[in-house]
């Protein structure tokens, strides 16, 4: 925990110093199925106000379930996006306190393609510094959805940054083949996911 | 399908501009008046029964930049980033060789930031390793004028949680 806390605490150092300079970040998530922050009494009583009767079990729930049910309630199509946001989340005592020092914005985006769900998620002072402007990136990265349901600047960037392990993992295991290593089952699967990217351009 | 406990240590509320909205995507016309930087890292994990290597790297483009990349690519345009880009979990006598070795401690960190050798560090290793170099990439970024005046995306939680 404390290194964590000490490399969150890097982070938000760099990236309140761009705020202050006029420069604010977001971050874009996604894979959310193991985040349960929507599933919350608070965010429940927050939908019904817009869609009568939504309900969900809290304790047998993630957020990409929690989305994927509200898009099909409101019958979201090719096209669309339903957009919930913004919420903070803040915490309130004990253990992630510390670590959890500079409370979150984040909105969550339904669109119905590939995996469906993302978050877009900032600090709190930014978005108090800059509300106008994140609002219009939250928008401007939703209307740049590609058809794997991502806003395209993200999948190229993941593309990119898959490519610089890749070349260095396939090195890794020529190298290891002429030293007679012999790699876990894990190991192979991981090599066989490498080169099966090779040919997936975004 | 994954149920994640709600963590009781954390509230969640909606702001007081918060709204469930459904969006037609053609007619959203966005103009944010400034170019931005995407950023993104990716990890590997390679084991044998007695090691395991986490190899880490990031890519930018974006704010008339072409791909930068750490570590060095044929692809990229490359850049120095003071951070190990691998993570090696094995036993002590090697860590101990690696870290001895000038030319290898520059690239493969054996320890954690609370200085724990990663054999005996009750964390995630690939997760320090690569969340370190992730922001220590941007840290280059911003320090070697490449972002520029321009927004920054990041792939990825904006840290952990």
């Amino acid at each position: 925990m404390k290194e964590r806390k000490k490399l969150a605490d890097m982070r938000i150092n760099i990236i309140s110093r761009l705020s202050n300079a006029g420069i604010p970040t977001v971050g874009v998530v996604k894979r959310v199925e193991g985040s349960g922050k929507l599933c919350r009494n608070s965010v429940v009583e927050f939908v019904n106000d817009y869609v009568k009767g939504f309900g969900i079990d809290i304790n047998n729930c993630n957020d990409a379930a929690f989305m994927y049910r509200l898009g099909q309630a409101m019958e979201i199509g090719i096209g669309e996006a339903l957009v919930l946001g913004p919420l903070r989340i803040s915490a309130v005592s004990g253990r992630l306190s510390d670590y959890f020092s500079e409370d979150r914005v984040f909105w969550y985006v339904y669109t119905g393609l590939g995996p469906g769900v993302f978050r877009i998620e900032t600090i709190e002072s930014i978005y108090r510094d800059h509300p106008e402007l994140i609002g219009k990136l939250v928008l401007w990265l939703i209307s740049n959805i590609d058809s794997a349901g991502m806003p395209y600047v993200i999948d190229v960037a993941d593309y990119y940054a898959r490519a610089v392990t890749r070349t260095l993992y396939l090195r890794f295991y020529q190298l290891s083949l002429v030293r007679g290593l012999k790699p876990t089952y894990d190991t192979l699967q991981e090599l066989s996911k490498a080169l099966g990217e090779e040919s997936a351009k975004p | 399908m994954e149920h994640p406990q709600p963590d009781n240590e954390l509230t969640v509320t909606p702001l007081r501009n918060a709204k469930l909205a459904q969006v037609r995507l053609s007619s959203l016309r966005i103009d944010i008046g400034r170019d931005f930087l995407v950023i993104d890292g990716s990890s590997r994990g390679f084991g044998t029964h007695n090691f395991k290597l986490f190899i880490t790297g990031a890519a930018a483009y974006g704010a008339g930049n072409p791909v930068i990349t750490y570590p060095e690519t044929t692809f990229g345009k490359p850049i120095h980033v003071n951070w190990g880009f691998a993570g090696l979990k094995a036993p002590m006598n090697v860590l101990r060789a690696v870290e001895e070795n000038k030319v290898l401690s520059d690239y493969i960190r054996v320890r954690s930031l609370e200085g724990d050798y990663f054999i005996e560090y009750d964390g995630v290793v690939v997760d320090e390793v690569r969340m370190g170099l992730e922001t220590m990439f941007i840290d280059s970024l911003v320090s070697n004028k490449l972002l520029g005046n321009n927004l920054l995306i990041i792939d990825g939680p904006y840290t952990w949680q």
